[in-house]
């Protein structure tokens, strides 16, 4: 088997290339996910926190009343949160996380969608700022409800793993891996979509040509997992030097996933 | 530049402030009582 023929390979080569060859991209793009990560931050810190509050004041007011008599069945976890005392804090958890996915998904659509359309613009699709972005939405709109699903459910299995410790004291089963592993999935065939904006495309590509996209996607996580590696063997000599690279390492990894991914999809999609 | 994107970059920045303004005040919109005064309101432990 010779792995230079490989589509992933193929396409690894070229996206490289690429990013070499534009050098206008690779500063957009690492200013514009700088900005993302900044505002991100400052926007999502309050609310994240706030978030954190209500959990622990649900997670105390329901083990208080999970505390019940000898005798007496205790009530099912999921009631007592939409009972008073606690359904005050429950309503209010759940418009944190409206905000939230709200927040998250202006700044991601807007800044994501433009850099993107830039990754786009180099290597296929011309399509105009706005509509790009209005598509982006579009697509993202459907893979945001499913993680809003995903968060929400999580959310409510660790409400009930700390209202059980609390009232019982004793640890209780995490969520586990099987859970993150749906995450993983979600992520997979969203990325997929991304170039050519298509939801039924992001999966007919992400199962159909499997062969083509879990490579790709062994790839890309090798490369994370390469820069994070050289930049902890940075942090053990120079920690100041770790952040700075880490920085630079992260933005320029980034830039070149957008141009790898939406060079592999374009190759995969020619085959459907 | 069309009209349509002018409308477009004008509507971004309107949720953008009304994104922020929500954001900064958000311990005015999503009240929660104070720590100690919290503990204190919980049954003591049997």
């Amino acid at each position: 088997m010779n792995f230079a023929q490989l589509p992933a390979i193929k396409e690894w080569v070229a996206s490289w290339r690429l990013l070499a060859q534009s050098k206008a991209y690779l500063v957009m793009s690492a200013v514009l996910d700088a900005l993302f990560f900044m505002a991100y931050g400052f926007l999502t810190a309050p609310i994240l926190d706030k978030l954190t509050t209500h959990i622990i004041i649900i997670g105390s007011l329901a083990a208080e009343q999970l505390r019940v008599p000898a005798g007496r069945m205790r009530p099912a976890v999921i009631d007592l949160i939409f009972q008073p005392p606690v359904s005050q804090y429950t309503y209010q958890f759940l418009g944190l996380l409206v905000l939230l996915g709200l927040v998250v998904f202006v700044l991601f659509c807007l800044v994501q969608g433009t850099n993107w359309r830039f990754a786009s613009w180099l290597t296929h699709r011309k399509l105009g700022w706005r509509q790009h972005l209005l598509q982006f939405a579009r697509v993202n709109l459907f893979w945001f409800v499913l993680y809003a699903v995903w968060y929400c459910i999580d959310a409510v299995l660790d409400l009930r793993r700390i209202a059980i410790e609390k009232a019982t004291g004793e640890p209780s089963a995490a969520t586990g891996i099987a859970w993150t592993a749906v995450l993983v999935l979600l992520v997979y065939f969203a990325v997929i979509s991304y170039p050519e904006l298509s939801i039924r495309k992001g999966f007919l590509l992400g199962i159909r040509k499997a062969t083509t996209m879990v490579p790709a996607a062994i790839i890309l996580i090798a490369h994370f997992l390469a820069g994070n590696l050289v930049v902890r063997l940075i942090g053990k000599v120079n920690p100041a030097a770790m952040f700075i690279i880490g920085v630079v390492v992260l933005l320029l990894l980034i830039a070149w996933v957008r141009l790898y991914i939406t060079l592999v999809v374009r190759r995969a999609a020619h085959g459907i | 530049m069309k009209k349509a994107d002018v409308v477009f970059v004008l509507v971004i920045l309107l949720i953008i402030f009304a994104l922020i303004l929500v954001v900064v005040n958000i311990h005015v919109l999503f009240p929660t009582p104070e720590p100690q005064a919290f503990v204190n309101s919980l049954a003591p432990v049997q």
